[in-house]
């Protein structure tokens, strides 16, 4: 399996040092659809840092066959204390997973702005302080 | 003489109670667990390091919102003089994640719903002498490997509870004070 880039469309992608970066080709172009400088208008995505990808799960868990991902902060601000309270983080992480949504290949799309499997609305607990995206 | 041998049994009891008092106060002693803190190691290419030190705090175990070492260490301050022993015991709260039906995605109701605390998993105990305001450290605690023992049977510790102990001295005058306990909030990686 190939490794997540380092970048992005000129994003830089950042790591915890616990991650495996060895995931199924359909999940690095599900990032490359939906992490973009540009993703939200009027605000600029210079970094994203990857919290976890293949690693730090259980199977049946998508992250254990390399098709799932999690990203927790937003140039360099974390999810769980500046999404409700930055508008560009907000506004970012809002627009990356209604981009993903449109990503043919998405299964999984739960974080702070929605929670949806298979385009399907999604009940799931958490996910406040993290996207998790995966692919089919 | 009367008043007299009344006044010399008054002041030899005046002067008994006074004895008592000094050899009480010279002999009492109380040690307390001031405080309990738990610790990372951070390596400084960690991507932490910049803004938290080589040495955080760890309120909560969380993947994504601060940290999830692997392994941590306990910190207990403690107060008042003397040989003792500290114990350290961590005890799991336990509950079930429907992780089978979900794709790994953890059912925080049921988890909630369905935590349950267990007897501890891992002990420790540490000869220490007291001086004071002092420190001791419980290093390395295997904490990913008491998360790997519930999560392979796809069950996730919700809390540990760190249960810190110092075992009594000689001539305590309160023993609520030689036990504390601090409950670490663990989430769920997915």
């Amino acid at each position: 399996m190939p490794n997540i880039p380092s970048t992005i469309n000129g994003v830089t992608v950042e790591f915890a040092s616990t991650v495996n970066k060895d995931v199924v080709t359909s999940m690095i172009n599900g990032l490359k659809h939906c992490i973009k400088t540009g993703i939200a208008s009027g605000h600029t995505l210079s970094k994203i840092y990857i919290s976890s990808a293949k690693d730090s799960h259980t199977a049946p868990s998508r992250h254990v066959s390399g098709k799932a991902v999690d990203i927790s902060r937003i140039n360099s601000k974390k999810m769980s204390t500046h999404y409700s309270s930055d508008n560009t983080v907000k506004a970012i992480v809002d627009a990356i997973q209604d981009t993903f949504e449109t990503y043919s290949g998405r299964r999984e799309n739960f974080g702070p702005h929605l929670k949806k499997k298979n385009g399907n609305n999604w009940t799931v607990g958490g996910h406040g302080d993290h996207i998790h995206i995966s692919v089919n | 003489m009367i008043t007299s041998i009344y006044q010399l049994i008054n002041n030899a009891v005046v002067f008994f109670i006074l004895l008592l008092g000094v050899f009480g106060v010279s002999q009492a002693a109380d040690i307390a667990i001031e405080s309990i803190a738990l610790h990372a190691k951070l390596a400084e290419d960690s991507p932490d390091f910049k803004e938290l030190g080589g040495y955080p705090q760890l309120k909560r175990y969380s993947l994504h919102a601060t940290l999830a070492p692997k392994q941590l260490d306990v910190v207990v301050h403690t107060k008042g003089t003397g040989v003792t022993t500290l114990v350290v015991d961590i005890a799991p709260v336990v509950g079930m994640t429907d992780w089978d039906n979900t794709e790994g995605i953890t059912d925080m109701a049921l988890l909630e719903k369905t935590k349950t605390t267990f007897p501890s998993v891992l002990r420790y105990t540490q000869a220490v002498t007291l001086k004071g305001d002092s420190r001791f450290t419980v290093t390395d605690v295997p904490i990913e490997t008491i998360v790997k023992q519930f999560t392979a049977v796809k069950l996730w510790p919700r809390n540990l509870v760190f249960r810190v102990g110092l075992l009594p001295i000689a001539g305590e005058s309160m023993l609520s004070n030689n036990v504390a306990q601090y409950e670490l909030v663990m989430d769920p990686p997915d």
